[in-house]
């Protein structure tokens, strides 16, 4: 496929612009996994208080989790793949996989949702113990992040639809992939220590 | 403007067109093998208690520089110099943080003084009240 | 249990305000709003002030806007002081003085809070917002939305805070409310909610404007500025903002967390359910030791500004300076439990942390030690920053030698909340932040405004202020060593201490005349402003990048952006053609720059519900206020029509006219 050549203007002052743009999103990502360290030395601190009530390895079920995992670093390729695309200037290709990382995203949120649904009903929400309200805002904090980048990802679909390769569509795929790639980032560690640190 | 350069011209990627499939699909296929084996280690227990929390702690590590790398494309090359900057000043504030408080809580948590559950069966115990 | 009507949540007349006081803060807050909504409507000033400054993304008049803003609140938090003063001074021994024990921890509670958010974290977003890009050669910050945006979200935080004037009452739980004292089931009413989301929504706009500072300085400094090129105060603030960056996270955790305590039952703080409020003062001390590195770290790059112009020779020790700075930002994130030592955690832990608190003084001294060698065979002139900068030298080196003290745990266990603490961390915060930002802004008042402001007012209120600082707080020094607790509405006559509190009192009074002479100053220096006009840019004869330009700064900066090849570049630059405007250029070129928007308004707006929504529990206008600000968010990035040109024509026209003015200016001193 040959590469696309955009109408628009890209100058010195654009391509400054657009870095400065790139660098300043991933300056708030850093700030972003500042934050996930402070619930991380919450979770980190609370864990083992649990109140009389359950602690992680009495209601983490694993193999739900690895599925959870897995769902989301495949995203994170599907993710990848889609900026190749993107450069190959394939609008098809980036629409597609997009909406795979999207799909796979949603599922991943729909079994956390899940699975915080059977918690509270199974009488273990956040307002139990100290542990749980830890675990579940750390995860929730998490999730939230995922719905945001839901979002984001939806709008970039329509706008790449309706407008196709603009240097607005491309910047926000560039900030996407970005944001979409530290969720993974962070969900490695929610993963090691959270969920399979319960059962070790 | 195309959209061949345009990843290169922000600064995203590396200039080199050595990136592309591989990179991703690498770093795909060693994130998932870390991930099944320390999956797999905690879940059959074949190693227990500190090592196995150092082994799982190694496992995220080297995932989490595979996915940085091959995924975020943050290298030591020119263009990404100002953002490897931010982030190991940021992996230095995470740590701080973390071990830190850890530390701190670990120390005066240690120094509590008993609940009251706890200090009625010491005090059973000490004097058969 | 409470009644909560889903249309009104909490809300209930009950809470309007109903003791003198408290009536009276009300009424003077909803007088003088209604006083400046009446003068704008009737000097129909509407539509220009929406116009060209409310909707403004230039990082001239968004500091300007900060400035007024801090002001007020300045005002607020001083009465604030005033009252416990009086307070402290009267209640000895039988009387109980003006103010029953609940308001006073209301009061001491909001001067905390509003002095640390809303007046130093505002003077340092107005003072950076006002002279940065100037000085890095850049047209404007990185983000300029995001600029407005920030700022919005704090003044939205500043009137949220403000609210319990008239409806529901304040925190009483001090400046950073400590859980369980701050939980739900020890502060029941709605002050603390206040309090955490007024934080939340300035917090935010706070981090945004770190990070776009710290962007702007990396990647918007002139050609040939390379970081070892930076002046002073671009370097001490690109650490200020690396520390904003990174700080602030934590505090935005805490406040959640808290918030997630009190209104949803969680367990983080609690004393039950496996709660460790032990937790909260750690992160909020994660936090809070580094923010008072961001509010000191501007107001030293100030000083170097000031003495190497007022001694008029380059600072010295530059690299060493730098160095210092670096230092201080890594150190600044190793020392926090130093506010805690007497938390209890073992010898281990807090020597090390007194070990490190006392190392980070380093770097401070090499500072004041590379200030006075500027100084040492310069040609001083003691114009009135230069005063406060002789004020800052004496009084901060004293009061950080208490710290040093303090930073001795076992030292601490006897000195730790007593009016030594509260007289140390004043010392610092007013000697250093407030003289520093009062430093830059009598230095930098002729740039922003284009004429000086009166010396004689300068110096008389210079001289109020160092005088009172020190007759308010060299006797809480002695007070603390001799016991005193801090943050009590009364104490027993038998301790001995009402007459160094009638010593403190009158110390107040005497910062307060200096406040007055400060307005009186302003007031003058405008009505004389045509006699005290300057039409060089340059008055001081300035060193860096923004003393080229003409005062006050036409909107596009500089009509060619500057290329720069050495340190203090304007200087170098005066060396080698002279002073007085660079040639006038046959035409100049188009300029483009951001165009105003209301959007940061409107999603601040938003935010604001949201804020009250939530503190009140009226859950649907929380959904509301939420939606509203994402939802315009989302518009504000499809928004293309962001830019507008300053053609050259305009750009010709404006520079000419200040070369015009220039010589003729020159023409009546000859």
């Amino acid at each position: 496929m040959s590469t696309l050549k955009i109408k628009e203007h890209f100058g010195h002052e654009e391509r400054h612009k657009d870095t400065t743009t790139v660098f300043g999103f991933f300056v708030y990502l850093m700030t972003d996994l500042v934050l996930f360290a402070s619930l991380f030395a919450v979770y980190a601190v609370l864990y083992q208080n649990t109140a009389g009530g359950p602690k992680g390895s009495d209601i983490f079920v694993l193999p739900f989790v690895l599925t959870q995992t897995l769902i989301l670093l495949a995203s994170s390729l599907t993710c990848g793949l889609a900026l190749l695309c993107a450069k190959k200037g394939s609008i098809r290709g980036v629409v597609s996989l997009l909406s795979i990382t999207l799909v796979l995203g949603g599922a991943f949120l729909f079994m956390e949702l899940y699975e915080f649904g059977k918690f509270i009903q199974e009488g273990y929400g956040p307002h139990v113990s100290g542990f749980l309200s830890a675990y579940f805002t750390l995860v929730g904090t998490h999730g939230l992040h995922i719905f945001a980048g839901l979002l984001f990802g939806t709008i970039l679909i329509v706008s790449l639809v309706h407008s196709g390769f603009t240097r607005g569509n491309l910047r926000k795929l560039a900030l996407f992939t970005l944001f979409w790639h530290f969720l993974d980032l962070v969900w490695i560690f929610i993963f090691s220590f959270v969920y399979l640190g319960a059962f070790i | 403007m195309n959209t061949q350069t345009y990843f290169e011209d922000i600064e995203m990627l590396p200039k080199e067109d050595s990136v592309g499939m591989l990179a991703y699909c690498a770093g795909f296929i060693a994130s998932l093998a870390l991930t099944l084996v320390a999956y797999f280690q905690v879940v059959q227990q074949s190693i227990t208690g500190t090592t196995l929390l150092l082994a799982v702690a190694l496992l995220a590590s080297v995932q989490f520089f595979i996915q940085v790398t091959c995924f975020l494309h943050l290298r030591t090359n020119k263009s990404s110099r100002e953002m490897l900057a931010v982030f190991c000043f940021s992996l230095f504030i995470t740590g701080i943080l973390i071990i830190g408080s850890m530390w701190i809580m670990w120390s005066l948590n240690a120094r509590m003084m008993p609940g009251d559950i706890e200090m009625r069966a010491y005090m059973e115990r000490q004097t058969g009240i | 249990m409470q009644e909560i009507s889903p249309l009104y949540g909490k809300l209930s007349f009950g809470l309007l305000p109903h003791d003198p006081i408290a009536i009276g803060g009300a009424a003077f807050a909803v007088v003088c709003a209604i006083i400046i909504l009446s003068f704008v409507t009737y000097k129909n000033l509407w539509k220009p002030l929406w116009r060209d400054w409310l909707t403004s993304v230039d990082h001239k008049k968004i500091g300007l806007m900060y400035l007024i803003v801090s002001a007020i609140i300045l005002f607020r938090g001083i009465v604030d002081a005033f009252l416990m003063r009086a307070q402290q001074a009267l209640s000895v021994g039988e009387s109980y003085g003006i103010i029953d024990a609940n308001h006073f921890q209301q009061i001491f509670s909001a001067h905390g809070t509003l002095m640390i958010f809303f007046v130093a974290m505002g003077f340092m977003s107005a003072i950076i917002n006002l002279i940065l890009p100037l000085q890095i050669g850049a047209r404007d910050v990185a983000f300029p939305f995001l600029n407005s945006l920030s700022f919005w979200l704090f003044t939205a935080g500043a009137i949220l805070v403000h609210l319990p004037l008239i409806i529901g009452d304040f925190s009483a739980a001090g400046w950073l409310a400590y859980p369980p004292l701050s939980g739900i089931a020890y502060s029941p009413t709605v002050g603390v909610d206040y309090w955490i989301w007024s934080l939340q929504i300035a917090g935010i706009g706070s981090l945004l404007s770190g990070i776009n500072f710290l962007v702007t300085i990396i990647k918007m400094r002139a050609k040939g500025m390379t970081l070892f090129k930076m002046p002073m105060f671009t370097w001490t603030v690109l650490g200020s903002m690396l520390l904003v960056a990174f700080a602030f996270p934590i505090l935005t955790v805490t406040l959640t967390l808290l918030s997630l305590d009190r209104t949803f039952g969680m367990h983080f703080f609690t004393a039950d359910g496996g709660g460790n409020m032990m937790m909260y003062v750690n992160l909020i001390w994660a936090w809070g030791h580094p923010e008072v590195y961001i509010l000191m770290l501007p107001a030293f790059g100030i000083f170097s500004e000031v003495v190497a112009v007022f001694s008029a020779k380059k600072l010295a020790g530059y690299t060493s300076m730098v160095v210092s700075v670096i230092a201080i930002v890594f150190l600044s994130f190793l020392v926090w439990l130093h506010h805690f030592f007497t938390m209890g955690a073992g010898a281990a832990v807090n020597a090390f942390f007194g070990i490190m608190t006392a190392i980070i003084a380093i770097p401070t001294g090499v500072k004041i030690f590379n200030w006075i060698f500027t100084m040492y065979r310069g040609r001083i002139r003691f114009h009135t920053p230069m005063l406060w900068f002789m004020g800052f030298v004496v009084l901060f080196t004293l009061g950080g030698v208490a710290g040093v003290v303090m930073a001795e745990p076992t030292a601490d266990y006897q000195l730790h909340n007593t009016l030594f603490l509260v007289a140390h961390f004043h010392t610092m915060i007013v000697s250093g932040v407030l003289f520093g930002y009062f430093a830059g802004l009598t230095y930098w008042f002729p740039k922003i405004f284009g004429f000086m402001l009166d010396e004689r007012f300068g110096r008389k209120a210079f001289w109020c202020w160092l005088n009172g600082f020190i007759l308010a707080f060299g006797p809480l020094y002695i007070l603390g060593l001799m016991g005193a607790t801090r943050r009590l509405d009364h104490y027993s006559a038998d301790m001995g201490f009402q007459p160094l509190f009638m010593v403190s009192a009158f110390g107040a009074l005497l910062i307060g005349l200096g406040l007055y002479y400060q307005v009186r100053q302003i007031i003058f220096s405008i009505r004389h402003r045509q006699s005290l006009r300057d039409e060089t840019g340059d008055p001081w004869d300035g060193r860096t990048l923004e003393w080229s330009t003409p005062s006050p700064v036409p909107h596009y900066n500089f009509a060619v952006l500057p290329e720069v090849e050495e340190r203090d570049a304007f200087f170098v630059q005066k060396e080698r053609r002279g002073r007085g405007p660079l040639q006038l250029e046959d035409e100049y070129k188009d300029i483009i720059m951001p165009k105003n928007t209301g959007a940061g308004l409107i999603i601040s707006f938003f935010a604001l519900c949201a804020g009250f929504a939530i503190v009140w529990h009226i859950w649907w206008l929380a959904v509301v206020g939420i939606s509203g600000a994402i939802v315009v968010i989302i518009i504000r990035t499809f928004e293309t029509d962001t830019h507008y040109t300053i053609s050259g024509e305009e750009v010709y026209e404006t520079e000419r006219l200040w070369r015009v003015r220039y010589d003729q200016s020159k023409k009546l001193v000859l």
